[in-house]
């Protein structure tokens, strides 16, 4: 039985708005005050995202509409079918550097984006029934396996910024599923210690960071030391990175050194990647409080500020709305965030609970991560912002979550 | 599908409640950054969108140094000017060449085609329209702000080589940048109209000797001057790294100006004992100054199409027929297959030698007489090799020339190595078919002729290796580049080259300098004793190359020295010398002049091989 009753509205409000506020920009980013685009241009991106909007209602619809058993049971073929557009999309790279599409008649997708529905169905039905406590380790290992055969691929692209994302992603979703505080801990301590041997070697040549890291480690271990299985595998794994790390670092080609290298240090690339977070910088901090006004901003209209319609299109907000339109958005993100994690308590089955976790994250992170990139704060990796990046897979995506969501809020009682 | 117990619906209360708390945290964080930019920073940031006129420029890092073995520097930067216009749309720039145009003669189809591969890469950096502006162009652009606000002189570095033409093939050049070139190191920072080593060390040691430019951003006003420079974004360029060559310059010059007025030839000269080269010799030779900005198109085709060929690299990418130097080589073969017996005079050389139907001439026409095999090398006599020569199996003779490292790459730290040709039984059998050759052939091949093809530095090698007790060092030119780890030189023990072969061959090489009736004796200088083989070698293409291979000192060698002047006659007459006057330079470089002098009268008087 539906129940109007329970369709939470406040999920579809959120979502409308933003879809809106994000075809607002794009129309802005490109009919600057003093117009240099062409008709053509000024129209095309935004007539392309009025079309992808209309491709993501579908998606929403279909999230919303189909059963979420249906979804359960499908995980691994969803799955599979992205693994295999990921690995397609390396084989037709050809002359590029980079490929992060594939063509689809008139349409280009991004499967890495799709990638992230499959993996929360993936982790849902996995970590979903009872555990034994032998089941853990089992289960633990299957989402690491699962998760590391698009990470690669999607490294592999590179896309160093989506990978990590998938990543992260996944630690929200163990805590929800039952893991500890200090298992989190564990799993996140050699990724922890591998950046922080490369950033004390290879950029500050300066190893305090890293032994600081590993005294912390022994104390944790030792105070842990009644659990004496978890506790050896925690040194055992940050020693076993620290000896095995240099030796990998030495295999890597130096444009992948130099790859990582400005991932972790921004300021080594002032040529590329500084100079747009500056510029950035600059049409948010000159937005003020109150802002220049819709499509008054000045920086979008030049060469300076670049991927201003797609990774950076929140820099032209802050500048146009300045302060209070950057934090009012910030905060619908937070109410559709919160929503999200408010129906992973309510709904009964275990596989949708985890789904809805892991999208609260999906949306948390893609969002704390951009804002933190166009301010200034992280380093540039790409990575969209849901609803407000030009771009039709993330928005489909997006949408299609949202569908997931209100699918829960009206059949909360399935198990 | 699994169904939640109850006590589970408590702890996701607890983890519900942990989870909102990092979103709200986190995101304050970024309202903390966005208050700070907006609020508190809003000041600044606005005064920058206002001035909004910010431009990156690229800081062009300057090339490392070449140096030689004592420190000299061989090649360095001197600025040169180029006239830049910062730019924002094509129809400016455009417009800007038309307008320039009128006032200075401007290759304008060669400023468009640079543009159009400069635009697609370089957004938002100036375009340096003139590059390498003399003072008229640079006085014009000074002179004319009003007309050309934008305009502006950028600095830059010039490739110099401090010797000119000395060491040309060597040093090698630097030009633009091809478009192929671009397109294979795309990920390194290489923008169309920069240089780039396209030949020599200054290709091989490209990625060590160019550094990695620097970035800084200007505010400029309105119309295009600068107001000042944004320290914040600033990044310094990082200097190339330097690399010392084992050549040294002198030497180098000098070896040069002896071969350099006998037309074409080379010569290679090394240390012995690790196979550092001390100096490389191609000439005639070309100014790589001339290529520092781009060479003209007529000068480069003058280069090109000349018949004497400087371009080409005869150390290195040349071979030769060996003529006589391979006797070394002969001897070798016929001392370790126990072909003959040193001591006993197996010929009496009347200046032919009939074999089959054939006559085999020896270079002297009347004869040498009674030879033993020492009296062969000595005397460079033929006959004796003819007759040693018809038991002499065809792949005994290929099989010790490659021991000598002949007919392979030395290994040397220089691209387009040559690998020349040691002729054996199954060449011949694919040459000529199988039993369609003769014993005859061999015949040739042991005095050098025939189908050997040899490099200059193969020689030189090989001589080396008679010197330093039979190892084949592998040789290099590359001493060491600045911060980065020592090139590793391996270096070969030769199978049968040593005891009484090695010193059998050392006393009659001796011989050939030092005894009166010796080939090499031109090659003589009082106070140091040399050693080493004269060649004249035929070749069907005009006069004999002259060869001379040796080493100094004989009883404890330090240099072994190859040196070939094309078709110049005779070796002990030509070639001989130029290692005398060298040898004269590397051992008493201070009064070099007075010994000069009074030795030049006796030089030419040698007798042809």
């Amino acid at each position: 039985m539906r129940t109007t009753r329970d369709f939470d509205i406040l999920i579809l409000i959120t979502s409308a708005l933003l879809i809106i506020i994000g075809l607002c920009l794009i129309y802005s980013v490109f009919h600057p005050p003093s117009s240099g685009y062409s008709q053509d241009v000024s129209y095309m991106f935004f007539n392309r995202q009025l079309m992808w909007v209309c491709f993501a209602i579908v998606a929403l619809l279909i999230g919303y509409a189909t059963p979420v058993r249906y979804f359960e049971a499908l995980a691994y073929v969803i799955y599979a079918v992205c693994v295999v557009a990921l690995t397609l999309i390396l084989f037709t790279k050809g002359t590029q550097t980079t490929e992060r599409w594939i063509a689809l008649g008139p349409m280009r997708v991004q499967p890495s984006e799709f990638m992230k529905i499959a993996l929360l169905f993936t982790w849902g039905r996995v970590l979903s029934g009872h555990f034994s406590p032998g089941d853990r380790l089992r289960k633990t290992l299957i989402v690491f396996g699962v998760s590391l055969v698009p990470f690669l691929l999607v490294l592999k692209q590179p896309d160093l910024g989506t990978a990590i994302v998938f990543f992260v992603m996944l630690l929200p979703v163990l805590y929800w599923r039952g893991f500890k505080g200090r298992q989190i801990f564990l799993i996140l301590s050699p990724i922890v210690a591998s950046l922080l041997i490369i950033h004390s070697e290879e950029i500050t040549k300066n190893s305090w960071p890293f032994g600081v890291f590993i005294v912390i480690i022994f104390v944790v271990a030792y105070l842990r030391r009644s659990h004496l299985l978890e506790s050896i595998s925690l040194v055992a794994a940050n020693v076993g990175v620290g000896l095995i790390l240099p030796v990998f670092w030495g295999t890597l080609k130096t444009y992948q050194q130099k790859r990582i290298l400005n991932f972790l240090d921004p300021d080594s690339d002032k040529l590329g990647a500084g100079w747009q977070v500056f510029q950035s910088k600059i049409a948010i901090g000159s937005g003020g409080i109150s802002g220049k006004g819709y499509l008054e901003g000045t920086q979008k209209a030049l060469e300076f500020l670049p991927a201003k319609h797609t990774d950076f299109v929140f820099s032209v907000l802050g500048e146009e709305m300045g302060f209070v339109g950057a934090i009012l958005v910030l905060m619908v993100f937070a109410v559709l965030i919160s929503r999200a994690l408010a129906m992973a308590v309510k709904v009964k089955s275990q596989f949708s609970s985890t789904v809805c976790v892991g999208i609260a994250a999906y949306f948390f992170f893609q969002v704390f991560i951009n804002v933190a990139m166009t301010t200034g704060m992280a380093p540039v990796t790409g990575i969209p912002i849901p609803f407000l990046s030009y771009g039709g897979s993330s928005l489909v995506v997006s949408c299609f979550f949202i569908g997931f969501l209100l699918n829960c809020s009206v059949r909360w009682y399935e198990y | 599908m699994g169904k939640r117990d109850p006590r589970d619906e408590h702890l996701g209360r607890v983890r519900y409640r942990w989870l909102i708390t990092l979103v709200i945290v986190f995101f304050s964080l970024l309202a903390i950054r966005l208050f700070g930019l907006q609020y508190i920073q809003h000041d600044d940031y606005s005064q920058y969108a206002e001035e909004n006129k910010l431009q990156r420029e690229r800081i062009v890092s300057p090339r490392g140094l070449i140096k030689d073995r004592n420190g000299v520097v061989m090649v360095d930067n001197v600025p040169r000017f180029d006239v830049v216009l910062p730019w924002r749309s094509e129809t400016d720039v455009r417009r800007t060449i038309k307008k320039l145009n009128v006032y200075l003669a401007l290759d304008t189809a060669h400023i468009y085609t640079r543009f159009e591969s400069w635009k697609k890469k370089n957004q938002g950096i100036p375009f340096p329209i003139v590059q390498n502006a003399d003072k008229l162009v640079i006085s014009f652009v000074k002179e004319n702000y009003d007309i050309f606000p934008k305009l502006r002189v950028e600095t830059n570095a010039r490739r110099r080589y401090r010797q000119g033409a000395s060491a040309a093939h060597l040093l090698g050049y630097v030009g633009e940048v091809s478009d192929r070139f671009l397109a294979r190191s795309a990920n390194y920072g290489y923008f169309p109209g920069d240089l780039v080593g396209k030949s020599g060390i200054e290709s091989v040691c490209e990625r060590f000797l160019r550094g990695e430019d620097g970035q800084r951003a200007v505010a400029v006003n309105a119309s295009g001057r600068v107001l000042g420079e944004l320290k914040e974004l600033l990044k310094p360029p990082v200097h190339g790294k330097d690399v010392t060559l084992t050549i040294d310059a002198r030497l180098q010059g000098h070896l040069e100006t002896l071969i350099s007025p006998l037309g074409a030839g080379a010569a290679v000269v090394m240390d012995v004992d690790d196979g550092s080269l001390i100096a490389v010799v191609s000439v005639p030779q070309f100014d790589p100054n001339s290529f520092a900005v781009g060479i003209a198109q007529d000068e480069w085709d003058r280069l090109n199409q000349a018949k004497e060929k400087p371009l080409f690299n005869r150390f290195l990418q040349a071979t030769y027929p060996p003529g006589s130097t391979l006797k070394i080589v002969s001897v070798f073969t016929l001392l370790t297959n126990r072909l003959v017996s040193p001591q006993e005079a197996i010929v009496y050389c009347t200046g032919a030698h009939r074999f089959g139907n054939r006559i085999f001439k020896c270079w002297k026409a009347w004869g040498h007489g009674y030879m033993n095999l020492y009296g062969g090398l000595v005397q460079s006599c033929d006959s004796y090799f003819y007759t040693a020569a018809e038991i002499m199996d065809v792949d005994d003779l290929a099989s010790a020339s490659r021991e000598f490292g002949l007919g392979s790459r030395t290994g040397l730290d220089l691209p387009n190595e040559i690998e020349g040709l040691v002729p054996d039984r199954e060449y011949y059998n694919r040459r000529y078919g199988k039993g369609k050759w003769t014993q005859g052939l061999v015949l040739n091949n042991i005095i050098g002729q025939g189908e050997f093809l040899v490099s200059v530095l193969q020689m030189c090698r090989a001589a080396a290796a008679v010197a330093n007790g039979g190892y084949l060092v592998q040789p290099h030119v590359i001493e060491h580049v600045a911060g980065e780890p020592e090139g590793v030189h391996t270096s070969k023990k030769m199978k049968a080259l040593e005891g009484y072969t090695l010193s059998y061959l050392r006393r009659a090489m001796e011989g050939v300098v030092n005894d009166e009736d010796g080939t090499g004796r031109a090659s003589r200088l009082p106070g140091v004793k040399g050693a080493g083989k004269t060649g004249t070698s035929q070749n069907p293409h005009g006069e004999d190359h002259a060869w001379f291979i040796g080493y100094a000192p004989a009883r404890d060698p330090e240099i072994a020295l190859a040196i070939l002047v094309e078709n110049a006659g005779h070796g002990g007459a030509v070639a001989a010398p130029i290692a005398r006057e060298f040898y004269i330079e590397y051992f008493s470089p201070d009064d070099s002049s007075s010994v000069l002098s009074q030795s030049r009268g006796s030089v030419h008087q040698a007798r042809p091989e």
